[in-house]
Formats: structure tokens, sequence, C-alpha cells
């Protein structure tokens, strides 16, 4: 199965085995969705340096497992908002729903490894 | 090896620990925030550091300046592991003096080259070294110093296991009794009076140069990092005696229970011989004297009795008489002919003498006020081979009655365990 959010190739090449390729993408998974519901709250405040720490660490979990798109969203709120410039504020909600995606993926990703794993047993 | 890996970023810890557990030998200890990190770093001593920059509650660089600011962690190598790529942090970072930048995510293809080349330039690992460094023996003192007598007890007491130990309350008494002393080894404690730790580690090193000397500091939670780095290795203090036992570990050469009870009772031996020669003398008026025994000597007849002692160790006192002096005192204990005392006489004789001498042992050890207790009534051996005990674990003293022949008495100590079951026949083989 293809995945968009994310480079499963690269993550599974890195890390070889696929037991902890999957306790990866479900740490990963589960940080994302806790720092995304953090960042929807933060963005509905208004407390901009909240937002810029989330997309901070939002930027830090995607990477683990490639999610260049979110990366590059998450990058661009926290050095814009790093460099005084609010207007990146704006693209929260885009980042917001590209984490919901990719924790869509993450899962499915999940479930396939689960499969896979089940049946080299 | 240990590191520590400080990340707030679980995923990364994640990925850090398996490329570095899968890579080189070592363990590792993981932390979210600058803060904990600063605590561990107090607590536990690191080969280097993997460290984030933005973290909660202290980012990297704080953490950073503070550990350049303490003697005891100024050199402390640190990789950063960021995905902060503004110039102006990367260059406060090189001047902070960290070994490497590398940025996120954590592959092992950028970072572990990163990792083996530090590691390559480490100092190696102290086990090595430490084999050659002052530990507190039977024959070699350790000096204690610490102005609080419930610690100081406490700490005694554990080293006392493994050596003799000088004890003083104050830093100007630990000098004078280091002067005095050959003690290669020296803990150092709190409240030492005018003559404080830093003085007395000063002077200590003067006089007897850094490689002669060991100084080890008792230290607790709330010790800076400074005051740490004074001494060569540290203890933390704790009222813990189970603790302590671990910690003194690598401070201390960890005796055979024989070389231990010998520093409770230095002169096992020569009570053995004084119970040798009461015995025989009030029961066959004879004298006994000391004589040389083989590595492996053989017995007509032998038994043993079991003494604990100060609820520490078990001691098994045996007798073993070749069959001249077993057929001698068994013919005059139980005025019989000699030639027709049998073998059953002879293994009769050996456990009435091995009673007797556990009696007056028991009464030697009892006018010492050590608590001691015979634990187990006299078992017979039969005969056959008795070896010198293994160095460290007994000791097999060889006597002489006049006109009676020989015998031997083996000491075999073992450390007392709880819930024992019954032990094997001792030295008889």
């Amino acid at each position: 199965m293809g995945y968009v959010e994310f480079d499963a190739d690269e993550v599974m090449q890195e890390f070889g085995d696929a037991s902890v390729v999957s306790e990866l993408a479900g740490i990963v998974r589960t940080d994302l969705g806790s720092y995304a519901r953090d960042l929807q709250a933060a963005y509905a405040a208004g407390t901009l340096e909240e937002v810029r720490r989330l997309a901070h660490a939002i930027k830090g979990a995607a990477g683990n497992v490639a999610a260049r798109a979110v990366c590059t969203l998450a990058a661009a709120i926290d050095n814009g908002l790093r460099a005084g410039d609010t207007s990146v504020a704006a693209q929260t909600p885009d980042l917001i729903a590209a984490c919901s995606r990719l924790e869509r993926e993450l899962g499915e990703w999940l479930e396939t490894l689960s499969q896979t794993e089940d049946a080299t047993r | 090896m240990h590191v520590l890996v400080c990340d707030d970023d679980n995923a990364t810890r994640f990925a850090v620990k398996r490329m570095l557990t899968q890579q080189i030998p070592c363990t590792i200890s993981e932390c979210a925030d600058g803060v904990q990190a600063l605590q561990l770093i107090g607590r536990e001593k690191f080969a280097f550091i993997l460290l984030d920059v933005e973290m909660p509650a202290m980012s990297g660089i704080e953490v950073l300046e503070l550990l350049r600011e303490s003697p005891a962690t100024k050199d402390l190598p640190v990789i950063v592991l960021s995905n902060v790529r503004d110039d102006r942090v990367v260059r406060h970072l090189l001047k902070l003096g960290v070994s490497d930048y590398v940025l996120k995510p954590a592959r092992a293809e950028k970072l572990m080259p990163k990792i083996q080349r530090l590691v390559s330039i480490l100092p190696k690992e102290k086990p090595a070294r430490e084999q050659g460094l002052p530990r507190v023996s039977a024959s070699h003192p350790g000096l204690v110093v610490d102005g609080n007598l419930d610690f100081r007890f406490v700490f005694t007491t554990e080293l006392q296991r493994y050596g003799a130990v000088l004890e003083c309350d104050s830093g100007a008494a630990a000098l004078a009794a280091f002067r005095d002393s050959t003690a290669r080894i020296v803990f150092v404690g709190r409240e030492l009076g005018v003559v404080g730790a830093e003085l007395l580690v000063r002077k200590m090193r003067e006089a007897r140069g850094a490689d002669g000397l060991r100084v080890v500091g008792l230290v607790d939670e709330h010790t800076d990092a400074s005051f740490k780095s004074l001494f060569d290795a540290v203890i933390p203090r704790s009222f813990n005696t189970q603790e302590l036992h671990e910690a003194l570990r690598p401070f201390v050469v960890v005796p055979g229970p024989m070389t231990a009870l010998s520093i409770v009772v230095p002169d096992m031996a020569e009570l053995v011989l004084g119970a040798a020669g009461q015995v025989f003398g009030m029961m066959l008026d004879a004298d006994v004297a000391t004589i040389e025994p083989q590595s492996t000597v053989v017995a007509a007849a032998s038994a043993h009795v079991d003494l604990t002692l100060e609820d520490r160790f078990v001691i098994r006192l045996g007798v073993h008489m070749g069959v001249v002096a077993a057929t001698a005192v068994a013919a005059r204990m139980m005025s019989a002919d000699p030639a027709k005392v049998t073998d059953q006489d002879r293994a009769t004789v050996a456990g009435e003498v091995s009673n007797l001498l556990m009696a007056r042992l028991h009464a030697s050890l009892s006018e010492r006020s050590l608590k001691s207790e015979v634990s187990a009534s006299v078992q017979a051996d039969g005969g056959g081979q008795v070896k010198q005990p293994v160095d460290g674990e007994g000791l097999l003293i060889g006597l002489a009655i006049s006109g009676a022949g020989e015998f031997f008495v083996s000491l075999l100590a073992r450390n007392k365990v709880p819930e024992e079951s019954p032990q094997p026949a001792g030295a008889a083989a």
C-alpha cells in the first residue's frame, strides 16, 4: 500500500525490524494525536508561542517517520513565528489536518505491519 | 559505558536508544527535559550526553551552560541532536564546546559515525584501571572522616566487614590519623569542622601523591557538582546497609568468609590451640603442641560441630584423629586396653573431643562478648582424607599430643544465610 504522508520504505530501511518500526510508528502516532489536539486548542486561544512550540514538537515527531509534508508545514510555522511573522499561524489548520491524515495512515500501516508479523509467526 | 539521552520527543529517544545499544556496548539513562538531565548528571556518571536543544522546563542550551560552569562537568562530551537550524543557536552551541551537532531526524547513517568518533577518543573505561586502585581489605585499612556520628557509625560498621577502619570525626583528626597510618583509601563525608573537605583532600594528596591515594566522597542528592569533583569517586550517603553494601563493592576486597572472620576474631587459631591445651591438659594430663599439617592428612576418625558467630558466620569445627592418637585417647578416656579399641570407639572419641573443644571455644568467644551459639550437635564423619581448606575459607591446624600421636582441627567458615539447610560434611572427604 502506498502512503502519501510518510515514507514507509525509508523508515523500514532505517530500522529494519518490523517490530521496532511498529513500536516507533506507534509512539509517533500517539504523540502526534496529542500534539494536534493541543495545537487546535492553542490556535483557538490565540496563544502563538504555544502554537510555535507544538509546531516544533510535531516537526520533531513527524521527522522520525519521514513525514516530509507535515515536517515542512510545521517548520514553516515554527520558523515564521520564531522570526516574528505571525501570519504563518494561519497555516495551523492545514498542519492539524495534515497531522490527522498522517495519524490515519500510520494507523493503517501499523495494521499492515501487525498482519505481516502474524503471518510470519 | 553509560550514556544519557535527553530529548522531549519520545520517538527520537526510542530511535536513538536502539541505535546506540545496537552499535556500542553501553547502558542508557533517558529524560525528557533539561531539569531531569541535570538531576541525572548529578547522580550518575555518563561517558557522554546526547542532548536536544528545545525542550520544556529547561533548554539544552541552558543545560550546556550550567555543565560548562561546573568543574565536574565542564569537559563532559555532549552531542547535540536537534532540528533547530538557526545559525546563531548553532554558533552558541559550538562556543559551549559541543562535540558535534546532528540535525534531526535521528538516522544511524548521520549520527553513529559521530558517536563512534567520540567514543574512540574517550578515556578508556575505568574498571581496568580500577583493578590496581587501593581498596579496603584485611591488610589495607580505610580511613573514614565524617562529623555525623550516626552516619559514621553505620558506614564504618559496614566497611569493617572488609578490613580495619580508622574513624575520625573531623578533618583535623583525619589529617593527623592519615599521617600516622598506611591508609591509601579515604572516605570523606561532611561536617568536618575547621579543616574542610577541600583542604583535607589537598593535604592528603600532597602527602601521598595522587597515584597512591584514592579519595571517595560520601555525598547526597544536595551535594553540588563542584564538591563531588574533589573526589576520585563518590558514594551516596545512606543509612540503608544494603545500599551501602552495594555501593562499597568497588572500594573493598570482598574476603572469603574465613578472612572476614579473622577480622572479627583475629586470633581464632590461638583460641583453638588454647582450647585444645585445656581439654588435653584436663582430660589426659597431656600437652599439645602445633605441627605443620600437610596439604592432605589422613584421619582414622573425624567429627564436627557447628557454631554460629555474631549471626554472620557459621564455623564448622572438625576434629580429625590419626589412628595412633584416636586409639591412645580412646584407651585413656575409656580406661580400655588399646588393643581392644574399635573403630566405633575412635569415632566416639573424635566426637567427644570435638564437643569439648567447641565448648571451650564457645566459652572463650562469649568471654569477649561475641554472640556465639552451638548450632548443631556433634556429627561423626568416619575417617578419610582431610584437605587443607581453600585460602580465605578455612584453617587446618595440626596438633601433637605428648606421647599419643597427632590430630588435626579444621575450621571452616561460611557466611550465615537465612533459613539454613543442613550442610554436608566439612573438610573430611
